[in-house]
């Protein structure tokens, strides 16, 4: 196909992508390295002599190392420059505390000099632009943050191989069952798919609790009650439950698409059924192995549904740790800057994931 | 060559209610060059897969080398098979591939690199081991997977239509490289194919089937010249059939003449078929003809013309390298030899082969 116009026709996804992919993006990573200093009034900081102070379009240079106590007025000692009665603009201060302000003004004391006087607006906020929210994810003193994106992908990568223990064998069998049989299974495994994310995950909720199903029929036995919910194991058997189709569908459809004279030609070679799966089927799904494990992982890391409603507090994961960041503090630079980590991450295991499966096959499975 | 080494027995093959096989009987013997031909649906590619082990008949039996191996599966069976598709293995490659009987049998790697690159010699593939099968050509596909099939040294190769998808001059050339490799080697071939040319290139016997029933066996030359029905006579080539009365040994009556012919042992005044191949009639002038016609249509086909000769109420085709231009006068001329007599059948499957064309008037 020829494609002159092919430009023209990607415009729309273009604007898609720059409206819904693009922009986000940049904010977040724009947020990540922004740090909103939080300065009490009379927080004395040092603005190093360096700095240069730019006052509408004019450019001052600092004199000397200025300790500035920031109470609603900067002021600088200026090294030389022209004396301004009165003027409200833009004031950048490069590599210190940049601040919005009010009006500036720049006097002469006869024994000092210049001075630049700034009226800050917002005069307890000072952005900059920073790698401290990076820092702040790996920092050895307090290594909360980091052990949570352990725990993620601790927990992520438990229900990843839970997944494909389960997967595997139900997606094969699935394959080999006649047509009409395996058309309203694999129905059956899409329908809870339809039900809310959330109302799913409340469900396993009604069953685990402490006077829920599960414990109900405990007591009734007579048996002693179990605490189900707030471990580990309850957020894995939500991660499990909720990501399973994701690994049992990529496998499947790989699956049904081996040519059934491959299986043939495998039996006419001397191949016994064990061996035809190890040497022919098995490499042939490899594609939709990779597929389901990156469909069941990611999601598995980043999300907080789960570890919120089945984990507790306790077991909060790096989705819980964003989310909180944003919500609850109200630090949006380190909330971005974890989902920029996250990000990172996600996009090794997936560069790494298209190597193996390029290796392996060449035409790959749903995730392309 | 003489030593029979498989025997099919009564083979009956039902699926979902509809026979495929009905009753066929079949011995193939060692070192044989065997051509199951006919149309497709026919039964000769399930025949390939019983003797395969992919399929187990309804009833019948199965022997190789006189044991009966109705039940024994395809790895077990001293058989391998090349695929209509190739079905080669797209994870691995040309080598691997070519190597995957010998893996199984856990033969150690000196052997097999030695056994591999023997095959790729023979198929003339040297310098293809590295290649993924996909970046191949068709030609290539189909001796990858001859010399996978061969590298276990069967006793028999089953090939079910494996030059389907080539081109015909390719056709032609791996035609003869397999009637080849076959003497080479002395084995068995099985050869599934609809192409009748491919079928008296390539074969020592030639098993033609319809409707489920084998309704012919013989050399090439026996299909060709004395076809046993009027099926086989039409698919083996475009032949005229033409409804005669054998009026005693060595007479014939059709299209309201009397002929000479050099059949005999048929019934007095029997109502028969006649086949006259259309290369066998001769054009000539119309007071010298046998039978005489008006041409109806000439078509050029390279070695010969084609013309359309009609005689009375009967189109007749012939094949001759003189061009008579339409809607002259011609007289036809046979000798005797050429005059085939058949026994009318009552089965449907061996009358004349055509088309089925309603599938294709229901659409509309």
């Amino acid at each position: 196909m020829k494609l002159k116009k092919a430009p023209l026709l990607s415009l729309p996804y273009a604007v898609f992508a720059l409206i819904f992919i693009v922009a986000p993006l940049i904010l977040i990573l724009f947020y990540s390295i922004t740090f909103d200093q939080e300065l009490d009034n009379g927080t004395v900081f040092t603005i190093p002599a360096e700095t240069v102070v730019t006052v509408d379009g004019k450019d001052y240079q600092m004199k000397e190392d200025t300790g500035a106590a920031l109470d609603g007025v900067l002021s600088f000692a200026l090294r030389e420059g022209p004396v301004l009665s009165s003027s409200a603009g833009d004031v950048t201060l490069e590599s210190a505390a940049s601040a919005k302000v009010a009006d500036s003004t720049t006097v002469r004391d006869e024994e000092i000099g210049n001075f630049l006087l700034i009226r800050s607006n917002n005069k307890n906020h000072a952005k900059q632009i920073t790698l401290r929210n990076f820092f702040r994810f790996f920092d050895k003193n307090n290594p909360q943050y980091f052990k949570t994106l352990l725990r993620s992908l601790y927990l992520a990568l438990v229900s990843t191989v839970i997944c494909l223990i389960l997967g595997y064998p139900m997606a094969f069998i699935l394959s080999r069952l006649p047509s009409r049989v395996r058309s309203t299974l694999t129905f059956l495994f899409i329908l809870p798919m339809w039900m809310n994310f959330l109302l799913r995950t409340y469900a396993w909720m009604t069953i685990l609790e402490n006077t829920g199903l599960v414990n109900s029929l405990l007591k009734l036995l007579g048996l002693p009650t179990v605490s189900l919910m707030y471990s580990q194991g309850a957020v894995i058997l939500g991660m499990v439950y909720n990501f399973l189709p994701f690994m049992i569908l990529p496998i499947y459809n790989q699956l049904i698409r081996i040519d059934a004279s491959l299986i043939n030609a495998s039996d006419d070679l001397g191949a016994n059924k064990v061996q035809t799966f190890l040497r022919v089927v098995f490499p042939l799904s490899f594609p939709g192995v990779m597929s389901g494990i990156t469909m069941t992982f990611m999601p598995a890391v980043t999300t907080f549904v789960i570890s919120k409603l089945l984990g507790g507090g306790q077991n909060a994961l790096i989705g819980d740790l964003i989310e909180q960041q944003f919500k609850t503090a109200g630090d949006w630079g380190f909330g971005s800057a974890i989902s920029v980590i996250v990000m990172i991450l996600m996009l090794l295991a997936m560069s790494f994931v298209s190597r193996y499966e390029r290796q392996s096959y060449e035409s790959g499975g749903v995730l392309n | 060559m003489s030593k029979e080494l498989i025997n099919l027995k009564d083979i009956v093959m039902t699926f979902d209610g509809e026979d495929i096989l009905k009753s066929i009987n079949l011995t193939v013997k060692d070192e044989e060059f065997l051509t199951l031909l006919g149309p497709s649906g026919c039964g000769k590619t399930t025949t390939l897969r019983i003797i395969g082990g992919f399929l187990t008949p309804t009833s019948g039996d199965v022997y190789f080398d006189g044991k009966r191996i109705n039940d024994l599966p395809p790895y077990k069976r001293n058989v391998n098979t090349v695929f209509q598709k190739y079905a080669l293995f797209p994870h691995l490659n040309v080598y691997e591939n070519i190597a995957f009987g010998l893996r199984l049998k856990k033969v150690k790697e000196p052997e097999v690199k030695a056994r591999v690159e023997k095959m790729l010699k023979m198929v003339n593939l040297e310098g293809f081991e590295k290649r993924s099968p996909e970046l191949l050509s068709g030609g290539q596909q189909q001796r990858v997977a001859i010399a996978r099939a061969l590298i276990n040294h069967p006793k028999v190769l089953l090939l079910d239509e494996p030059l389907g998808a080539l081109d015909l001059k390719l056709r032609k050339e791996m035609q003869l490289e397999l009637k080849k490799i076959q003497r080479q080697l002395g084995i068995t071939f099985i050869y599934v194919t609809h192409d009748q040319e491919e079928a008296l290139t390539m074969s020592d016997t030639v098993v033609v089937m319809n409707g489920g029933l084998i309704q012919q066996i013989g050399t090439p030359q026996d299909i060709y010249n004395e076809p046993a029905n009027a099926f086989v006579a039409d698919f083996i080539g475009a032949s005229n059939i033409i409804d005669g009365v054998m009026v005693r040994d060595f007479t014939v009556d059709f299209m309201g003449h009397r002929f000479e012919c050099v059949d005999k042992g048929f019934a007095e005044n029997e109502p028969i078929d006649v086949v006259i191949r259309p290369e066998d009639f001769k054009l000539v002038k119309p007071e010298e003809g046998m039978l005489s016609g008006r041409v109806e249509s000439v078509i050029f086909k390279g070695v010969h013309y084609e013309s359309c000769v009609r005689v009375g109420e009967r189109d007749l085709l012939v094949h001759s390298t003189v061009c008579e231009p339409v809607g002259s006068e011609v007289g036809l001329s046979v000798i005797p030899f050429d005059i085939h007599i058949m026994h009318k059948s009552t089965d449907p499957a061996s009358q004349a082969f055509h088309y089925d064309e309603e599938g294709q008037e229901d659409e509309t």
